[in-house]
């Protein structure tokens, strides 16, 4: 914990992946395309060496928004990305 | 406290804010990578103390471009308190006399005042953090918790209903600290606790660190204006 008060990057990075959802909701114009760059980017450097070892070639991500409603908890997907092709060779480099 | 003293403080503490912050850039790829080395730099060269104005200017700079490279703040709040203080310290350092340093340091105590009454007033008038529900849901599913663990908290709402109105009655009341400095001093270690369990319970670690930044400057502007 003491640890994190001086290095947190993965939390910081999540943040500002949670920052890049809000505004791409927001103003999908706007901020639209560097908003879902920044997403892909970072799944893929999370997750793509599991992927590959699944022989998985391609990657698609959903923005699921959560807000309390008079029943109760409601979900709504309110963005689904375009389906890229993964890179495998900048992905075998990671 | 006299203004070149808290200005000095603040310009070191401000400088090991902004390398705290940029070395969780530095495993990032080159375009950060680039970015964040600079900031580095240019933060050491503030801290020394030589070239001062020209680390700020530097600084300042050098933040455009990292607006651009994330199309806004990175880290929210933390990020603008950041730019607030650097742009501050930079107007006070080419301010042609003392008048306008004065001002140009005091709009920082002032917005520092602000930022603890305003996020106070805004919370007091919405009912969700009124009856303590506003806490729950942070709690219950938004990114914030650092771990599921903490989760469970959401399921205090007794707890939450308490801390809230803490959290409420201290920002509305921050103000009134100024009358007397010791009570300052009590509001600004309550701040930074509060601050301090911000960044525990909800991973946010630079809002801690760039907040004390500007708390030289309120000490400072209770001594000159109060």
């Amino acid at each position: 914990m003491l640890k994190r008060m001086f290095y947190n990057p993965t939390r910081n990075e999540t943040l500002f992946i949670a920052s890049c959802a809000e505004r791409l909701i927001k103003n999908e114009q706007q901020y639209g395309a560097h908003s879902v760059c920044e997403i892909f980017t970072r799944i893929e450097q999370d997750i793509v060496a599991s992927l590959l070892k699944q022989e998985q070639q391609y990657l698609q991500f959903r923005l699921a928004f959560i807000s309390r409603q008079k029943h109760g908890l409601e979900k709504h997907i309110l963005f689904v990305s375009e389906i890229k092709k993964l890179e495998r060779k900048d992905a075998a480099a990671l | 406290m006299m203004i070149d003293l808290a200005m000095r403080i603040t310009e070191f503490m401000l400088g090991l804010a902004f390398i705290q912050q940029s070395i969780e850039h530095l495993h990032r790829p080159r375009d950060e990578k680039i970015l964040f080395t600079c900031r580095i730099l240019l933060s050491a060269i503030l801290m020394s103390g030589l070239l001062t104005t020209l680390a700020l200017l530097g600084l300042v700079g050098l933040s455009l471009f990292i607006l651009k490279r994330f199309n806004g703040p990175y880290n929210g709040g933390s990020d603008r308190m950041g730019l607030l203080i650097l742009v501050c310290l930079t107007l006070a350092h080419i301010a042609p006399n003392s008048f306008w340093q004065n001002i140009a340091f005091g709009y920082l105590a002032v917005q520092l005042i602000l930022s603890y009454f305003i996020s106070g007033w805004v919370k007091c008038v919405n009912v969700e953090w009124r009856s303590g529900r506003a806490l729950q849901d942070v709690f219950a599913y938004t990114t914030y918790p650092v771990s599921e663990h903490l989760r469970g908290f959401a399921d205090k709402p007794k707890l939450l209903l308490i801390m809230s109105w803490c959290v409420i009655g201290f920002e509305l009341l921050f103000p009134l600290s100024l009358l007397h400095i010791h009570a300052l001093y009590v509001a600004l270690f309550i701040a930074a606790t509060f601050h301090l369990a911000n960044a525990f319970l909800f991973g946010l670690n630079r809002f801690f660190w760039i907040w004390l930044c500007a708390y030289p400057s309120i000490l400072w502007f209770q001594g000159q204006f109060i």
